[in-house]
């Protein structure tokens, strides 16, 4: 099946919903979108220690709401994401082609194979996965900033 | 000695069946401390069991369609598109409730990581997560497409 190009609204879009969720306190380690030749779409992916600690259902409720809030309704309507940990295995095989610093937000473009396949995906960030103490302090820091933003 | 049959569904009522076989051997995984990603499996296929008997019912087939042409989605375990299988308003009534709308969110990254991505081992409270997403009356999906199959004419 033939690629889609990843429109610049969408590479754009994307930066933004990643500073927002770095506004949010998850400043996650890694944020891509990827291409899904079975479905044929491309994909968002934030890359997060989280989960590991307090399930990803917390973070997709309380992220929802916060970039509710820091984004525009009309954009978020038809967005949608994936939350991966460090070590799953599509996030090991981006690594090895690509690894940035712990906040960087700027896209480049890589290519990579995945279970015998040919994969493209735009990747904004990937570092190091955090160690127990850093995803203790991460998760305090989440919750934190949503009960201020609850309370705004 | 002769193995199970394996019998897939020939109804709608007996995808219902097998979504309640599933939610069943969920909380018999806590209790027999099965694998966390046999938990996560069981709270998987009950999902994906309702969907497809409210896809079954709604379109009043005979059969299920064979994995070809327009029914491909039907064996993908791609939920997003299930669920827009599932009536025009479908989407719209699970988003009026942020938690039931978190549930919903949790199980589709759940089924995409198993099925596409190679997840690592999940973690306990990870795997929680997504059996409580599942079953939990309240805000449970499974509960709510419950509903949403006994409403479908």
């Amino acid at each position: 099946m033939a690629e889609k190009t990843l429109s610049r609204h969408a590479l754009t879009f994307g930066r933004a919903v990643l500073l927002a969720t770095d506004a949010a306190g998850m400043k996650p380690e890694g944020a891509f979108w990827l291409y899904d030749g079975q479905d044929g779409e491309w994909r968002y992916f934030l890359v997060s220690s989280l989960p590991e600690r307090i399930g990803s259902r917390e973070i997709f409720l309380k992220l929802g709401q916060a970039l509710e809030q820091r984004l525009s309704h009309q954009e978020l309507e038809n967005f949608s994401f994936l939350i991966v940990g460090p070590n799953d295995g599509i996030v090991k095989a981006i690594r090895k082609q690509i690894k940035t610093k712990p906040l960087n937000s700027e896209s480049s473009e890589v290519s990579l194979s995945f279970r015998g396949e040919r994969l493209s995906a735009h990747v904004y960030r990937l570092a190091p996965g955090m160690d127990e103490r850093e995803r203790d302090t991460a998760v305090r820091r989440f919750r934190r900033e949503f009960n201020e933003l609850q309370l705004a | 000695m002769t193995p199970a049959q394996h019998k897939p569904p020939q109804s709608h009522v007996d995808w219902v069946a097998l979504a309640d076989r599933e939610l069943a051997n969920l909380s018999g995984a806590y209790h027999g401390k099965l694998t966390n990603d046999a938990k996560i499996e069981h709270a998987l296929k009950a999902t994906e069991a309702m969907l497809k008997a409210i896809i079954w019912k709604k379109n009043r087939w005979n059969a299920w369609p064979e994995r070809a042409g327009k029914y491909k989605f039907l064996y993908n375990h791609n939920y997003e598109v299930l669920l827009d299988h599932c009536g025009d308003s479908a989407r719209s009534l699970l988003k009026m409730d942020d938690e039931r709308w978190a549930s919903w969110q949790a199980l589709c990254n759940a089924a995409l990581k198993q099925h596409r991505y190679s997840p690592e081992n999940p973690s306990d409270a990870e795997t929680n997560a997504v059996a409580r997403a599942a079953r939990y009356p309240d805000w449970g999906i499974v509960p709510w497409l419950k509903k949403l199959y006994r409403d479908t004419p």
